[in-house]
C-alpha cells in the first residue's frame, strides 16, 4: 500500500465531485489471514493475501460501486473504474425500493490520521508458534478412541486505507486473532460434535495457553453432555436463564437487528417510532462500541466516520438506533458511526460492532436460584424486525431445580416469541459480563464483532 | 501467460529445489481464477466486482508422512521457505498419518486449455456488457407481473484455470469456465409480499428468464400459500403408505448429505453397513443405477483428471440397485472447493477428500415416464427442503424442513402447503423409489464440489419407515 500515491487521489477525487456526482469515497485494503488448521491430527498452514479496491459514488442521488482486486492503483484508474460506477448506478431495469433518492448526513469531520491497534502489534508471520501452542493444546486433549479436538486458528492483519471526496484520508491497521473448537465425542458407536469460538486483539502466544485450554474444556464438557441430551417431550412456557453467548445470540438477533436504520428503511419496523419510549420495564442498558477492545472494534466506520458509542437502549427506555450516513441522513439524525464492510468488495452496510449489555446485581447463585432451563448454546436464530417475532434453535440446556440443582439435559428444541415480550419478561441481569467473539452474517457480508453480555433470566417463555 | 503463471513457474522451482535439499518429495497444486461478479438490487442500483485470485497447495512427502500448506500470491519475498518449512514442520506432528506412498506418482504432461468439452469457450468472450445485458434481462421478469419487485439479481463469470506440478514429473493443466445467476423477487398483494428465489450455474449457456421465470413461480406459490395458512393441513394418517415426490433440488440436497459420503470408501463404514453387503444383493431399488462422470460435456463437475493429476473415467457405483464400486476405487481425490459465488482467494482445502465430480443418478428405462406428478393418486410433492446438514451419513437418518411443499391429488398439484417436517432414512428412501421422470437436471448442491444429476423422483415409503409432520 505504500506505492499508492494517495494526495493525487485524494484530489482526484475532490475534484471529481461536481454536477450530479456529490460524494464518492476509496476504500482501500490489504488483509493479511494466516491460518493454522489441526484436523484429525494432520496440521496445514495457509497464508492468505487479499488486497484490493472499492469504489462508491453518490450519482443522481443513487449510488454505484466498483471493486476490483489489486492494489496497482493511480488517478487513471480511479477516473476510469468512477466512470463505470456513474454508469451502473442509472440501470434503470435495476432499481427496487430501496433506491430512492440518498441524501447523506454530514460528516462531523474530515480526518486526515492513521491508527493501528491494539498498539503492542507482534507480527502474524509467527506461524511456528501459533503450531506449537496448538499442538500443545490438542495434545492436552488427546484421548484416543474417546474424543478428539480439531482447531482452527487464524491471525488478522487489516489495513486499510480511506479517502474520500471530503478530503478525508484514514489508515487504519487492526491486527486480531480468532481460535474455533470443535470437539467431537464418541461413545459405543454414537458420534457428537459441538464447537465454540473465542478471539481477541493482537496475535497469540504461549501466555494465552491456559485460557485456551480452559475454553476448550468448556466445549469439551458442553459436548460430552450432549451424548445425554434429549429432545424435549413437548412444548412447554418456563423461565430461561440464558449464559452470555445464548443472552448474545438472542439479543443480537432480535433488538441488535432491529434497530440497525436501515433494515427500517425497507419496510415497517417494530422500533421505527418508538425512540423515547419504554421498551422494557426491567431497567436494562444495551450499547453498540466500537471502541471497546475486541474484535468487533475500529477506530473509523467505513463511511469515514469516528467511532464512538451508542446507547441504543438504557434504563429500559430506546435512546437510538444504529446509523451509517445514509441512514442518519433519512432519518434526519446523525451517523453512529456503525457503517461496516466485509471487505473492499461489499457496499457498507449498518452493521453493530461490540455489542453490550450492562451487567446487573444478580450473583451466579441468586440467578440458579429458580425452576426452568439453562440455556447455554443457540444456533443462528431468525428474527423479524417488522413483527418482533423471533425463533431461536438451541443446542443445549439444562433443566434445573431452585438451589441450582441440574435434573436434565436437553438438546436441539426452539424459543419462540415475540421481542417486546421478552423484554418485558426480563427478571434478573447477572452482575458479571463475559468477552466473546462473534460472527454475523447480513445480505450474505460477514463481520467480527464482539459481545459483552451477562446471564440473562427471562420468564415465561415457549419452548418447543 | 498471467503474471501469476510466471509468479508460479518461479515459486514451483524453487520449491522443487528445497525438497529435494530436504531429501523429500513435492505436489504443488495451482489455482488461477478471474471472475466477474455483478450485482444488483442492494443498496448499490449495481455492483460490480472484478476478482483475480491465484494461490497454490502443496504436499509435502517424507518418510511416508505428508505436510501441507497453502497460499495465496503474491507472496512476499522470503515467504517460499517459511511455506515449505512449515509444511516440513507439520510431518512432525506428534499424532500425524502414515501413508503408503514413496514419492507422488508420474503422471505426466498434458494441458487441456482449449479443450471444449468441459465448458462452452463462449464464455471466455463475454464482456461485462454482456453480463449486464444478461442481469438487466433477469431483472426485467420481476415487472411483468403486477406488483412485482427485483430486490436482488446477480450475475457472474468465472475463469479458472488450474495446473498440477509434483516432484516425478508430472505437469498438468486444464482451463474451465462458468456462469452463474441468482434472483430474488417479490410480489405483492394487499400489501404482503411474497418471495421467491432461484440460482442456477452452468458451464453452457446461463438462460436467464428460466431463472427470473422460476422466481416469480416460487413467490406466486409462496404467496398462494400465504391464501391457505390456517387451512386445515392434511394429517400424515389419511396416506397410509407415504408417497412424495422429490424435484431434484430437493433430492439433491439430501444425497449430498447421506448417499455420497456413503458411496466414498468402505473404510468409512461399520462393519455392518447395508453397503458393505456383498454386490449381489440390492441395497437400493432396482430400478435405481448410480455413476460419476468427470467427462460429462458441459459438466459443473467435470475435469480432465483430479487433484492430483490422476485422469479418471466414468465410474459404475451403483448398477440395478447393487453396489458395484466405492468412489475411492477410482482412485480419484480432489480438494474441497468453495462454492463458486464466494471468495475465492482461499477458494479450497487443504485436505484431499473423495468426491463425486458429476454424479449420474437415472432410472431404468421402462420406468420413467414424461409427466411424474400424473402417476400420483394421492401425496406431496417435495420442492425444497432445509437441515439436510445434520444428517447422520452413518445410519441414513435424516430430519428436514419441508420449505416448498404441495399437495397433490389425482395426478395434479392441488395446492400448497404451507410447511412441513420429514424425518426418515436414506436407504429406505432409495428402496422405495418406484418412478423418474426422464428429463433430468443438473443442481450443485449446496456447500459441495460436485455436481448431482437427477430427475424428479416418486417414492413409497412405507409408513412405519418415514414420519411426516404437515403445519
Amino acid at each position: 500500500m505504500h506505492d499508492i500515491d494517495v494526495s493525487s487521489i485524494k484530489n482526484r477525487l475532490e475534484k471529481n465531485r461536481r454536477g450530479n456526482l456529490t460524494y464518492s469515497d476509496l476504500r482501500l485494503q490489504e488483509k493479511k489471514i494466516h491460518t493454522v488448521t489441526f484436523k484429525d491430527y494432520d496440521v496445514h498452514a495457509e497464508r492468505v493475501n487479499m488486497s484490493g479496491r472499492g469504489l462508491r459514488v453518490l450519482h443522481g442521488g443513487r449510488w454505484g460501486f466498483f471493486s476490483c482486486t489489486g492494489l496497482d492503483y493511480n488517478s487513471n484508474t480511479l477516473d476510469n473504474e468512477m466512470e463505470k460506477a456513474k454508469k451502473y448506478s442509472l440501470t434503470e431495469q435495476l432499481k427496487t425500493s430501496r433506491h430512492e433518492y440518498v441524501e447523506l448526513a454530514p460528516s462531523s469531520q474530515v480526518y486526515e490520521t492513521s491508527v493501528s491497534f491494539p498498539e503492542k502489534n507482534r507480527s502474524i508471520e509467527r506461524v511456528d508458534e501459533t503450531i506449537e501452542l496448538g499442538e500443545s493444546i490438542i495434545d492436552h486433549f488427546y484421548s484416543a478412541g474417546k474424543r478428539k479436538l480439531d482447531l482452527v486458528i487464524r491471525t488478522f492483519d487489516d489495513t486499510k486505507l480511506f479517502l474520500s471526496s471530503e478530503g478525508s484520508v484514514i489508515k487504519q491497521q487492526k491486527i486480531y486473532h480468532t481460535v474455533d473448537f470443535i470437539v467431537t465425542v464418541f461413545k459405543q458407536g454414537e458420534e457428537v460434535k459441538g464447537s465454540s469460538t473465542t478471539g481477541q486483539l493482537g496475535t497469540l502466544s504461549r501466555e494465552n495457553f491456559d485460557e485456551l485450554v480452559m475454553k476448550a474444556q468448556e466445549t469439551v464438557t458442553n459436548t460430552e453432555d450432549l451424548l445425554e441430551a434429549r429432545k424435549p417431550r413437548m412444548e412447554e412456557k418456563t423461565t430461561l436463564l440464558f449464559n452470555p453467548t445464548s443472552t448474545w445470540h438472542l439479543f443480537h438477533e432480535t433488538v441488535g437487528h432491529a434497530l440497525e436504520a436501515d433494515l427500517m428503511l425497507e419496510g415497517p419496523s417494530l422500533f421505527k417510532s418508538d425512540i423515547g419510549n419504554l421498551v422494557s420495564r426491567y431497567p436494562i442498558t444495551v450499547v453498540d462500541d466500537p471502541t471497546l477492545p475486541t474484535v468487533g472494534s475500529y477506530h473509523f466506520d467505513d463511511d469515514g466516520f469516528k467511532a464512538s458509542g451508542t446507547v441504543l437502549i438504557e434504563d429500559g427506555l430506546l435512546v437510538d438506533f444504529l446509523h451509517n450516513r445514509e441512514t442518519a441522513g433519512a432519518f434526519k439524525s446523525r451517523s453512529t458511526g456503525n457503517a461496516r464492510a466485509q471487505d473492499f468488495s461489499h457496499v457498507p452496510l449498518v452493521r453493530m460492532s461490540n455489542f453490550y449489555i450492562e451487567p446487573g446485581d444478580w450473583s451466579m447463585e441468586e440467578l440458579l436460584d429458580f425452576n426452568g432451563l439453562y440455556i447455554v448454546k443457540c444456533g443462528a436464530g431468525l428474527a423479524q424486525p417488522q413483527t418482533g417475532e423471533y425463533r431461536i434453535p438451541v443446542e443445549l440446556a439444562y433443566r434445573v431445580k431452585r438451589g441450582g440443582e441440574v435434573v436434565g439435559v436437553l438438546r436441539n428444541f426452539n424459543l419462540s416469541g415475540q421481542m417486546l415480550d421478552f423484554l418485558d419478561r426480563i427478571d434478573a441481569i447477572g452482575s458479571r459480563g463475559e468477552n466473546n467473539a462473534v460472527t454475523c452474517v447480513k445480505e450474505g457480508q460477514l463481520v467480527q464483532q464482539g459481545a459483552y453480555c451477562p446471564h440473562i433470566r427471562i420468564n415465561d417463555c415457549k419452548v418447543y | 501467460m498471467e503474471k501469476s503463471d510466471e509468479q508460479f513457474d518461479n515459486i514451483a522451482r524453487q520449491l522443487m529445489n528445497l525438497a529435494e535439499q530436504k531429501k523429500s518429495h513435492i505436489e504443488i497444486f495451482f489455482i488461477r481464477s478471474n471472475a466477474y461478479r455483478l450485482k444488483g438490487g442492494g443498496i448499490a442500483r449495481i455492483s460490480v466486482e472484478h476478482v483475480k485470485d491465484a494461490g497454490f497447495a502443496i504436499r509435502v512427502l517424507k518418510r511416508g508422512r505428508i505436510g501441507t500448506a497453502s497460499a495465496t500470491l503474491p507472496l512476499h519475498h522470503g515467504a517460499v521457505e517459511s511455506i515449505f518449512t512449515e509444511a516440513i514442520r507439520n510431518i512432525e506432528i506428534k499424532h500425524a498419518r502414515k501413508y503408503e506412498l514413496e514419492q507422488f506418482p508420474a503422471y505426466g504432461r498434458s494441458n487441456f486449455d482449449s479443450d471444449s468439452v468441459f465448458y462452452n469457450q463462449d464464455i471466455t468472450r463475454m464482456t461485462e456488457d454482456d453480463l449486464i445485458d444478461l442481469m438487466t434481462q433477469m431483472a426485467s421478469v420481476a415487472y411483468m407481473v403486477q406488483g412485482g419487485q427485483n430486490l436482488l439479481t446477480e450475475v457472474g463469470k468465472t475463469i479458472e484455470h488450474v495446473r498440477i506440478v509434483n516432484s516425478n514429473g508430472c505437469d498438468k493443466s486444464y482451463t474451465v469456465g462458468m456462469l452463474g445467476g441468482r434472483m430474488m423477487l417479490s410480489v405483492q398483494r394487499n400489501g404482503k409480499p411474497s418471495i421467491g428465489y432461484t440460482e442456477r450455474y452452468t458451464r453452457d449457456k446461463l438462460n436467464v428468464q428460466q431463472i427470473g421465470a422460476e422466481s416469480l413461480l416460487l413467490a406466486e406459490m409462496n404467496r398462494q400459500k400465504q391464501l391457505h395458512i390456517g387451512d386445515s393441513a392434511p394429517s400424515g394418517s389419511i396416506f397410509g403408505d407415504v408417497t412424495t415426490i422429490w424435484s431434484p433440488k430437493a433430492l439433491a440436497e439430501i444425497l449430498s448429505f447421506t448417499l455420497v459420503p456413503v458411496l466414498r470408501s468402505k473404510s468409512f463404514l461399520r462393519l455392518n453397513h447395508p453397503f458393505l453387503s456383498s454386490q449381489e444383493k440390492p441395497i437400493t431399488s432396482d430400478i435405481l443405477n448410480v455413476y460419476d462422470d468427470p467427462n460429462k460435456r458441459y459438466g459443473l463437475g467435470s475435469s480432465p483428471f483430479d487433484d492430483t493429476g490422476n485422469v479418471i473415467e466414468k465410474w459404475d457405483l451403483i448398477k440395478k440397485g447393487s453396489r458395484e464400486h466405492f468412489l475411492s476405487d477410482m482412485g480419484r481425490q480432489s480438494l474441497f472447493r468453495k462454492a463458486y459465488f464466494e471468495r475465492r482467494s482461499h477458494s479450497y482445502r487443504y485436505q484431499l477428500g473423495i468426491f463425486p465430480t458429476n454424479l449420474v443418478i437415472s432410472m431404468e428405462d421402462d420406468h420413467c415416464v414424461d409427466n411424474i406428478i400424473e402417476h400420483c393418486r394421492i401425496g406431496l410433492y417435495i420442492g425444497s427442503v432445509t437441515g439436510a446438514h445434520s444428517s447422520n451419513p452413518e445410519s441414513g437418518d435424516f430430519s428436514v424442513e419441508l420449505t416448498e411443499l404441495y399437495l397433490v391429488k389425482n395426478g395434479m398439484l392441488e395446492r400448497p402447503v404451507a410447511a412441513g417436517e420429514l424425518h426418515g432414512n436414506l436407504f429406505s428412501l432409495i428402496r422405495n423409489i418406484c418412478l423418474g421422470s426422464k428429463i433430468s437436471s443438473e443442481i450443485k448442491p449446496s456447500n459441495a464440489p460436485y455436481a448431482i444429476n437427477i430427475p424428479e423422483v416418486l417414492i413409497t415409503c412405507p409408513k412405519e419407515e418415514i414420519s411426516l409432520l404437515l403445519l
